[in-house]
């Protein structure tokens, strides 16, 4: 295996694999029907892909030097360091925020819609970037609140295909801008919500059958791929960590990627929306391939633009007609 | 001849005297012919001042790079009777490898982090001559938020003289471990991907101002 071969499976495939594991016992058997405490392994095993690929690149050494001193340990904080707390902090959440949705149908949809905001407005406060104003964390907090809704607009398990999108494209910018950190660690996140997505529609397979056999019905197509039960812990746990991933990579680029581009990549699930109003879903049938297919048409419209971009400024940069000259004179003639 | 005589003898009276009394006292001031000049305060002049860095990739070749526009000062006597001394600042936004897209990567937050960290410094503590216009200087480089002391190899490359007054040339050398800055990505994961060790070469050169009183 090659040496790029062996980072990218620690840093992406491992996590990724991790997540699942995390996932196993809450969307097969034997948690499956519990919604609590599915709803929370799942939103903790999505959060786990993102904490093992950071701790495989940097170890716990940035995480505990946010809180105590490490003898021998003379590196500075570095803000970003900050966001494998937070993640480690949405798991706690997740669990809280489960816990506190038992009840009826009407007061778990306030407090998912409470639990949302609260956790948008910490986002925008608790994640540390360069050039962190007022305006820029209230923006943050608006982006997390946003994405966490997005996401939570989607059918069950659509949600971890839309996360696969959306941090795909992430780690594309990421990649793009050189912060190779955290373009794995997106690509954790988003091979982790693949994994995790890929154990639903398996369980919701399982489950069909089973079903189907027990009434002797079966034609051996899933009745729904909706196996994991809906909450806000999972769509809050993807939001939060998107939109503070995303700030930061845009904060941190020094290539110039196009800001628009870090925040179109965060509302990416509300392509949805477009695809509901141009093609009608009779032509649709199923709503979940809909989704994917207008959030795979958006992410595509990105990187494609996004290319055209680069090419057009290689190309400018290139022409030598459009090098500036410094116009100094210098006093000897070489720049003294 | 009388008087001859007594000349001599106060003459070496004198001398005698001397010997005893005056004799202390000139060994502790200074004698004007070997005196040392005091230090010059040589500015910087970042056109002309760069630092060049090399560094493995892939395990195969060198690439290298380099910090345009270094800033800061040296203090040097011009006639060599004292080591030079430095203070002397690169800003992480003057890299320049040749590649846009490679400079940004590396004022990114997985190498040098200008966001967070924009300058290197280096500032020297003593220096000891190891030959002729040539030290070993020692000093604190920061990078990353780290400081840690290394030793310099410099050189007095030359004093010239430019419109604006006399220049001064120097040429220094090291070698750094970039995970000692924790500098990591490329080392360990992926594996190989861009060496540890770092060779710098400094090349300076600057205006001399009017030498302190």
């Amino acid at each position: 295996m090659s040496a790029t071969a062996q980072y990218v499976f620690s840093v992406i495939v491992i996590p990724a694999l991790v997540a699942a594991a995390i996932a196993l016992p809450f969307v097969l058997r034997p948690l499956r029907d519990r919604r609590v405490l599915a709803e929370a392994g799942v939103a903790c095993a999505l959060m786990a892909a993102f904490v093992a690929s950071f701790l495989t690149e940097l170890g716990w050494v940035p995480i505990l030097r946010q809180f105590v001193t490490i003898e021998g340990d003379d590196a500075p904080f570095e803000r970003w360091h900050r966001l494998a707390t937070i993640a480690i902090g949405l798991g706690v959440a997740a669990w809280l925020i489960a816990l506190a949705r038992i009840g009826s149908a009407g007061s778990r949809v306030a407090v998912g819609i409470g639990a949302a905001l609260l956790v948008a407005l910490a986002i925008g406060f608790l994640v540390r970037f360069p050039g962190e104003t007022l305006e820029m964390r209230l923006l943050l907090a608006g982006l997390a609140a946003a994405t966490m809704f997005g996401f939570a607009g989607f059918a069950r398990s659509v949600m971890l295909w839309a996360s696969w999108i959306v941090f795909g494209v992430i780690a594309f910018l990421m990649g793009e801008s050189g912060y190779a950190y955290l373009a794995v660690m997106s690509g954790a996140m988003s091979a982790g919500s693949f994994a995790v997505g890929a154990l639903l529609w398996i369980g919701a397979r399982l489950r069909s059958r089973s079903s189907e056999a027990a009434e002797g019905t079966g034609d051996g197509k899933p009745k729904s791929i909706d196996a994991a039960p809906r909450g806000i812990a999972v769509p809050i746990v993807l939001g939060a960590l998107a939109s503070a991933i995303a700030v930061s990579g845009r904060a941190y680029d020094q290539t110039g990627i196009p800001v628009g581009y870090w925040y179109c990549a965060l509302l990416l699930p509300y392509m949805v929306l477009l695809g509901e109003i141009f093609i009608r879903p009779s032509v649709m049938r199923r709503r979940a391939l809909l989704a994917f297919l207008a959030m795979l048409f958006g992410a595509g419209v990105m990187v494609g633009t996004y290319a055209w971009w680069r090419a057009a400024e290689a190309s400018a940069a290139s022409d030598p007609a459009e090098t500036p000259s410094n116009g100094e004179e210098s006093l000897d003639g070489y720049g003294g | 001849m009388k008087h001859s005589a007594a000349l001599a003898v106060s003459v070496l009276s004198l001398a005698s005297l001397a010997s005893f009394g005056l004799a202390p006292l000139t060994q502790d001031a200074p004698a004007p012919a070997s005196a040392a000049v005091a230090p010059s305060t040589i500015t910087l002049d970042p056109v002309h001042s760069m630092a060049v860095f090399r560094v493995q990739h892939l395990g195969a070749g060198f690439f290298w790079g380099r910090f345009n526009e270094l800033t800061g000062t040296a203090q040097w006597p011009l006639d060599d009777s004292a080591a030079p001394s430095f203070d002397v600042v690169a800003e992480v936004s003057k890299v320049d490898t040749g590649s846009a897209k490679l400079d940004g990567n590396l004022q990114g937050p997985s190498f040098f982090n200008q966001a967070e960290f924009p300058t290197i410094a280096f500032k020297s503590k003593s220096a000891k001559k190891t030959g002729d216009r040539r030290y070993a200087v020692t000093g604190d480089l920061t990078l990353r938020g780290v400081t840690k002391s290394i030793e310099v190899d410099c050189t007095v490359t030359g004093i010239g003289k430019g419109p604006a007054g006399q220049k001064v040339g120097f040429e220094c050398a090291f070698t750094i471990n970039r995970a000692d800055y924790g500098m990591k990505w490329g080392i360990d994961a992926p594996k190989g991907a861009l060496g540890n060790e770092v060779k710098m070469i400094i090349a300076l050169e600057g205006d001399v101002s009017k030498p302190k009183e």
